[in-house]
């Protein structure tokens, strides 16, 4: 008896193929989960909430961070209000 | 308990194939044709509903034939009757529905017979030295496709040209390409919007 979700599934499956295919994930899952919350808190963003929201380590959002910062997606600066404190915002 | 879960099983694909048909005749009807129908309609160049055809045949067999069926008698008489796409005598409708359901089986059969198997369809005697399509690879759905539309380009036309109904060879050429280039702007398109989707979560 075959299964219909399963099928559906093999269909998704031949769909994401063609993305890998093509390479249209240019960033991994983790890196899309970090952009992705800079994106949603109105493009200005303190590093403390990206490791909330994101579920990440410390040390995994910098390293992406830095990574975004180098493909010139990201800006990092310091916060005016707390000199300890780094902002990032999308570069656009 | 068989019976119920053979009979939901159906009764989704069945939804599922008249749905999807149902959905890219309409956008085909009212994004493409618009634009061909101007220089004289001898089979469109972009036929997406062909995807559905496609994508139900390899993904769920034999259970989605009738619906596909029914899908096609339906749109091309109700739909394509109400904006004048359909000039077809009843019984030609039938017929030209028949062979455009059956067209992506009878490639699979086709492949079969060249080494390509698959899975989702019956009567193959498999063997250790079987090539089998993937159906997670769109290489060989596109393959599928291909095979499909010569074999749909073909029936139509010789069934126009027995029935009487066109003897215009330009037909069987729009009819391949259109088939094609219909699945595959469909395939990519689901694709592309299936990044979005999953970019968004």
């Amino acid at each position: 008896m075959p299964d219909f979700k399963k099928q559906l599934v093999t269909f998704v499956q031949m769909l994401r193929n063609i993305e890998d295919e093509f390479k249209l994930h240019s960033l991994t899952p983790n890196e899309q989960a970090v952009f992705y919350t800079i994106l949603k808190s109105e493009n200005v963003c303190n590093i403390s909430k990206i490791v909330d929201e994101s579920g990440l380590s410390r040390s995994t959002v910098y390293k992406i961070l830095r990574k975004l910062e180098d493909n010139n997606l990201i800006q990092a600066f310091q916060s005016e209000s707390d000199k300890r404190e780094s902002i990032v915002s999308l570069k656009v | 308990m068989n019976l119920t879960k053979d009979l939901k099983y159906f009764l989704e694909v069945s939804i599922t194939t008249f749905v999807s048909f149902n959905l890219l005749y309409v956008i085909w009807m009212f994004f493409i044709i618009s634009s061909e129908t101007a220089s004289g309609f001898n089979g469109s160049i972009m036929y997406v509903p062909h995807a559905a055809r496609v994508i139900t045949i390899c993904y769920f067999g034999f259970a989605a034939l009738p619906a596909l069926f029914a899908a096609h008698v339906f749109c091309t008489y109700i739909i394509g009757g109400a904006y004048g796409l359909n000039n077809l005598l009843f019984v030609d409708l039938l017929g030209t529905s028949f062979f455009s359901s059956i067209c992506v089986l009878v490639a699979l059969y086709a492949m079969a017979g060249l080494g390509f198997k698959i899975k989702t369809l019956p009567f193959y005697e498999f063997t250790k030295d079987s090539v089998y399509l993937d159906l997670r690879n769109h290489k060989h759905i596109i393959m599928v496709t291909v095979f499909s539309a010569a074999v749909h380009a073909l029936s139509l036309y010789l069934y126009n040209y027995l029935r009487a109904i066109s003897t215009n060879p330009e037909m069987f050429i729009r009819f391949f390409v259109g088939d094609i280039l219909g699945t595959l702007i469909t395939i990519f398109s689901l694709s592309f919007m299936l990044y979005a989707f999953f970019r968004e979560r």
